[in-house]
């Protein structure tokens, strides 16, 4: 049976599509769906100890470095998370230091906080006062147990006008 | 050169043709000498978070053929950008974009494709701006409307940078896009390269040869860039783009609240509208001035956000990161007990049981204290001394005992040296 070349490069190129395409399925299942199991540790109902109320000092936010233990995947980890603290009397609050616009770590400037990503920045309440970010930062509870204060980590995505956890 | 006189009396420059041609030899061996290094380097780097760092460094600190190879891929992955960007504008100018449509658009899904590379690429090295670059981009991601969420955490392989992350940028930079690379460059270019072939073997392969050789001479003599390892929860790192996507970066600055604008609009109306150019009738000044537009636009862009950085200090590469670290790490970790000023005398001193060593007094230097401060920095010693061996790396403790001598050492104590 003869076929011209044009039939032949034709059914060459259907042909490599095919198996090109094909190699998409197994690839593309697992990008979206495999080995996505939980860094538990990260789930939503994590209480960090903060240490002895006592301990902590009235007056305007400070910058908390907290090392976080989490079982990611196979292996046993530490990671770092920022968040600023504050106390009023007895009152506590917790922000978190992630900005809300794509992510970075903001910084304390004089009236408030600002990122250095993309120049946003936030009064002492943590609202946005200038810059590209669409929300406040994000609030963290916190709660005294025993004495000591206990802050419920939670992150949240970056780029939403309302505050969504990123459930793990 | 080629296929093209037909529509000379459209009015563009006749070096367009000849710089299109440029862009796509460039490109072609951009491509190879890509392959080549991307495979070396593969064979000396590790995708795992834990040791990702360390498989560059070393690369970086062992010189030769890896860290040229690794210079060669940095360069180089800049170089084919710029080439795939000049190919698209020559096709928009000149009138291939009309001549040859699919090549055209397929050259489109290059260029995206080059970006792809860059994406997944730029996190490998685990260094401060691979992971802020990279956050920031997820970031970024996140705010493409509907899908956005989900794509970040499947590129992620969840919903924090974790275990899971960097196997996933290393599969997509080295298999998934190579391989759709490949196919569409098989399925849409054959015409090309046969197009390519008959201009002339011997010259064409002299021209490769020659911007092979000038890419090497570059990557032995511009080490590729390292920053400081990863540090996640650092607050004074200010990330800033790759060059290329400064103008994105400082356009993002202005978008207040719609952030769907920058990661999904803009890119949707660049690239739909040079899919539907083919279709267009439009004349050259036209397109001229559509090109001098968004050229302006990004260029300017792009040199604001420079001017705008212009106070910002230069990032510190490994090595001098490695001294700043340990400065900061003595004022952090150090200093509470052992002083600013090293004499031993910080404010915790009341709560230890043994008062803390006088960096400053000459007896405490002699042939073997560095070793000495190394394990002791690394192991802790009873009754107050912590151990700081499972935080910091050898290379970070020894920076700080580097920083204790060159800072707090007496003159006089050079006994023995």
């Amino acid at each position: 049976m003869l076929i011209d070349r044009r039939t032949l490069l034709k059914s060459w190129q259907a042909l490599a599509a095919t198996v090109a395409g094909l190699s998409a399925i197994p690839a593309g299942l697992f990008f979206a769906f495999g080995a996505k199991a939980k860094a538990t540790g990260s789930s939503s109902d994590e209480w960090i100890d903060l240490g002895i109320v006592q301990d902590i000092a009235e007056g305007p936010w400070k910058a908390l470095r907290l090392r976080r233990d989490i079982q990611d995947r196979w292996k046993k980890t530490v990671v770092e998370e920022s968040v600023y603290l504050r106390r009023q009397g007895d009152r506590f609050e917790a922000v978190s230091g992630i900005c809300t616009h794509t992510g970075c770590l903001v910084q304390r400037a004089p009236s408030g906080f600002a990122c250095p990503c993309h120049k946003s920045d936030f009064d002492e309440e943590g609202k946005p006062t200038s810059g590209p970010a669409p929300r406040p930062l994000d609030r963290m509870e916190t709660k005294v147990e025993g004495g000591r204060l206990m802050l419920r980590f939670v992150k949240f995505r970056p780029g939403l006008s309302s505050s969504e956890p990123m459930a793990s | 050169m080629d296929a093209t006189p037909k529509s000379a009396p459209a009015g563009f420059p006749a070096w367009l043709e000849t710089l299109r041609g440029a862009a796509a030899l460039c490109a072609f061996v951009f491509a190879g000498l890509l392959v080549g290094s991307g495979i070396g380097l593969a064979m000396g780097y590790v995708p795992s978070q834990a040791e990702a760092f360390a498989s560059v460094l070393y690369l970086r600190q062992q010189g030769g053929i890896g860290a040229i190879l690794r210079a060669l891929h940095y360069h180089l992955s800049s170089g084919i950008v710029v080439a795939a960007f000049v190919m698209v504008v020559a096709g928009v100018l000149t009138e291939y974009h009309r001549d040859r449509k699919w090549e055209f658009r397929l050259g489109v899904v290059v260029l995206l494709l080059m970006i792809g590379f860059c994406f997944t690429g730029y996190v490998l090295p685990m260094d401060q701006t691979a992971y802020w670059g990279t956050s920031v981009r997820l970031g970024i991601v996140e705010t493409v409307p509907v899908v956005g969420g989900m794509q970040a955490d499947m590129l992620r392989g969840g919903p924090v940078f974790g275990a899971a992350t960097l196997p996933r940028f290393y599969a997509l930079h080295v298999a998934a896009l190579p391989l759709v690379l490949v196919i569409v460059i098989l399925l849409g270019y054959r015409p090309a390269l046969e197009r390519a072939a008959n201009l002339g073997g011997e010259r064409m392969i002299a021209a490769c040869g020659l911007i092979a050789i000038a890419s090497f001479v570059i990557a032995a003599n511009f080490k590729a860039p390292l920053e400081p390892q990863a540090a996640p929860a650092d607050t004074e790192y200010v990330p800033r783009p790759e060059w290329y996507f400064l103008w994105l970066f400082q356009f993002g600055k202005y978008v207040h609240g719609f952030q769907w604008v920058e990661s999904a609009l803009l890119p949707a109306v660049g690239v739909g509208t040079l899919m539907l150019l083919p279709e267009l009738r439009t004349a050259f000044k036209q397109r001229a001035l559509a090109v001098s537009f968004a050229l302006v636009f990004m260029f300017g862009l792009g040199a604001l956000a420079l001017y705008e950085d212009r106070e910002l200090p230069a990032k510190p590469q490994y090595e001098e990161g490695l001294v700043l670290k340990a400065a900061r790490d003595y004022r952090v970790e150090c200093a509470s007990c052992h002083g600013l000023q090293g004499r031993g005398d910080g404010p915790d001193i009341a709560k230890l049981d043994a008062k803390p060593k006088d960096f400053t007094s000459p007896r405490f230097w002699d042939e073997d204290t560095m070793t000495m401060m190394v394990e002791i920095i690394t192991e802790g010693e009873l009754p107050d001394m912590p151990a700081f061996g499972k935080r910091l790396t050898p290379e970070e403790i020894l920076a700080i005992a580097n920083h204790i001598e060159a800072n707090f050492r007496p003159k006089s104590a050079t006994t023995a040296r």
